[in-house]
């Protein structure tokens, strides 16, 4: 085939300049190994967007106490949330699956013999398990009897269990959390952070009852966490509780909402604020590199093609056609930006290990940095090749020979 | 074999025109060892660009081997270069890091069908022009003469209609330009015919006739056939110094 003689010179002419074809590899390779690096990285913090959408859970929706619009997360001081208002919610809105009326605090001193800690304090009804999905796994959760008596019963988190049990086996051991004492019946496996970037893992879960009166006497909720039946009502069933809450607290424009409704697509909104934004400007500069390594192979290969002056008119005059000289110049650029392409990306993988355990920044390994740094790799030698190719096959062999 | 008719050609250089070649007519058979003779700036280069299809004429009609070729275009042209002539350039035109054997190829790589036998084919025109051993030296580590030797057999492995040959000495001391020609006689004893070009009057007094540009029109000179002789020239040397390896590096 012509064409595989058309390449066999390619490779020849690239042998024969090895300095010159390390020089045009160089940008490519320099883009491709950061372009692998931030892809990577993307890919890492992607997957952490899920995990915390996971996390929340993809078809709850959380309704807070309290006002505000930048800080999604519970008030503790607000008291404009009544059961009165969960249980509207749940009546008059479809698509829900289970509503769970809790109250919430933070940074609750909790004491085990000597040991002492800080803990999330989260009153909840007894579908707490099916409400978050989340399910003891040592011992039992409370149950209806305890629930209906107030009792003080307690279900910990890890981080609960590590920090003032050390290892020992926390079930039926009694805990204080203020002036009170909690036996613990049950643990919780690992959650680990929240969508807000909190760690789940220190709850204390008691009856709704009981912290509502026992422990902070107070009427009115901190949360409702709401399920809905599937992932595509979340938005409706969201709005619907606004516009719910706004009737039943009277709430009228420019009036400041009493309340807030956070639901999982405004998390993953949320965590893609933070990490997406970051991502797309490294993207943007690594194909930006990309760019400014194609132009350099453009401008060397143009070097070589007025360097190669006689060459390319001895060519033609020995029969090559102008597609014949394109062609060979055209493959030169391919093949130097392909294995530019793959030397980039063997590096951009090392050096994403080296990133991914050196620093706090995660790192993921897929298939995709490597179809994408063959796929542009490709491209860039196609795209920046063609100037010098053009040139030199449009070259007057006369003109060429001289 | 080849025949030009009425060629003329005219440069432009912004709104001044120059002719270089005022109505060119010859002929040369087949077999025959013409050279071509004029003074520089006498359009020798263009006729040699034209003879070789590198450039086209102003006006005029050319017939190589039976084909008008100015009627085609650029890509028939290329073939018509590829499968009927073979060039010998003044400055060799060698691909310098690439060894003797892959120079003689280059031609076949534009072949329209690569010959099974191409390797074959190249190492037996570099055995004709006396450089069987060197097949894989590179230009740089062979003399002026055998470089154009290379070209040479470059020339040949196509098996063209007719070899071109420009100032094929001009850039070798005597005695490689002696065997050069001592090559190029012998190819035409074979049965090739060559047009040579040159300015230098011992140089072309081995062709068979001579043909001089003089204000862009030939003359042809009469009783000028071949009155020298390459080998027997060569043969009356005295004796060189050792091979002529290294007596002299391609000029550039």
């Amino acid at each position: 085939m012509r064409i595989g003689r058309l390449m066999g010179q390619s490779m020849k002419a690239l042998g024969r300049n090895p300095m010159r074809s390390f020089l045009v590899m160089l940008g490519v390779i320099v883009g491709i190994a950061a372009l692998t690096v931030v892809v990577s990285m993307a890919k890492a913090s992607n997957r952490k967007v899920m995990q915390r959408v996971n996390n929340f859970g993809p078809t709850a929706i959380m309704l807070f106490a309290g006002g505000g619009k930048n800080v999604p997360g519970p008030d503790p001081t607000a008291a404009t949330l009544t059961f009165d208002d969960a249980k509207a919610v749940e009546s008059q809105i479809p698509g829900i699956a289970m509503i769970c009326p809790q109250v919430m605090r933070l940074r609750v001193p909790a004491n085990y013999r000597d040991q002492s800690t800080e803990v999330t304090i989260q009153g909840a009804a007894t579908n707490y398990q099916e409400a978050w999905s989340w399910f003891v796994t040592d011992g039992d959760f409370y149950d209806e009897q305890e629930y209906a008596t107030m009792a003080r019963v307690a279900v910990i988190g890890q981080t609960v269990v590590r920090e003032l049990f050390q290892g020992a086996n926390p079930i039926g051991e009694t805990i204080q959390i203020g002036n009170t004492s909690f036996r613990v019946k049950g643990i919780l496996p690992p959650r680990g952070t929240s969508p807000m970037g909190g760690d789940m893992d220190d709850r204390v879960v008691v009856p709704l009852t009981t912290a509502m009166r026992r422990l902070f006497n107070v009427t009115t909720l901190t949360m409702v966490r709401v399920r809905v039946d599937s992932v595509s009502d979340v938005r409706r069933v969201a709005q619907e509780i606004r516009a719910l809450m706004h009737e039943r607290h009277h709430i009228r424009p420019p009036d400041l909402d009493d309340f807030r409704v956070v639901a999982s697509d405004a998390v993953a909104a949320l965590s893609e604020a933070v990490s997406g934004t970051l991502n797309k400007i490294l993207l943007a500069v690594t194909g930006l590199s990309l760019i400014v390594g194609g132009i350099v192979l453009m401008n060397l290969m143009l070097l070589s093609v007025t360097e190669r002056r006689h060459e390319i008119g001895l060519r033609r005059a020995l029969g090559g056609k102008r597609r014949d000289i394109l062609l060979q110049f055209l493959f030169e650029s391919i093949v130097l930006t392909s294995a530019g392409g793959l030397a980039g990306l063997v590096l951009g993988i090392g050096a994403a290990i080296i990133v991914g355990r050196a620093t706090t920044n995660a790192t993921a390994l897929s298939w995709e940095p490597l179809a994408l740094a063959v796929a542009l790799s490709l491209l860039v030698g196609l795209v920046f090749g063609l100037v010098p190719a053009r040139r030199a096959s449009k070259m007057p062999p006369v003109q060429a020979l001289r | 074999m080849l025949k030009l008719v009425d060629i003329s050609k005219t440069y432009l250089a912004g709104t001044v025109e120059t002719p270089v070649l005022r109505g060119v007519t010859f002929e040369v058979v087949n077999g025959e060892f013409a050279a071509i003779m004029g003074a520089s700036g006498t359009g020798k280069t263009t006729l040699m660009n034209i003879l070789g299809c590198l450039d086209l004429p102003t006006s005029g009609t050319y017939f190589l081997d039976g084909v008008d070729v100015f009627r085609n275009d650029d890509n028939t042209l290329s073939s018509i270069r590829n499968q009927k002539i073979g060039f010998v350039f003044q400055q060799f035109h060698l691909l310098e890091r690439a060894s003797a054997l892959d120079n003689v190829l280059l031609p076949l790589i534009y072949a329209d069908k690569y010959p099974a036998d191409a390797v074959e084919r190249g190492s037996a025109a570099l055995r004709a022009v006396g450089l069987g051993e060197r097949l894989h030296y590179p230009p740089g580590q062979l003399s002026g003469g055998q470089q154009q030797r290379v070209a040479i057999a470059r020339a040949l492995v196509t098996n063209p209609a007719l070899i071109l040959a420009d100032e094929p000495t001009g850039n070798l001391d005597r005695r490689s330009g002696l065997e050069v020609m001592a090559i190029l006689q012998k190819l035409n004893r074979e049965g090739r015919t060559i047009v040579l070009i040159t300015h230098d009057q011992n140089i072309a007094e081995h062709a068979h006739r001579i043909l001089t540009l003089r204000d862009g029109k030939i003359f042809e000179n009469a009783g000028s056939e071949c009155i020298r002789d390459a080998q027997a020239e060569l043969d009356s040397l005295p004796a060189s110094s050792g091979e002529p390896v290294a007596v002299q590096r391609g000029a550039k």
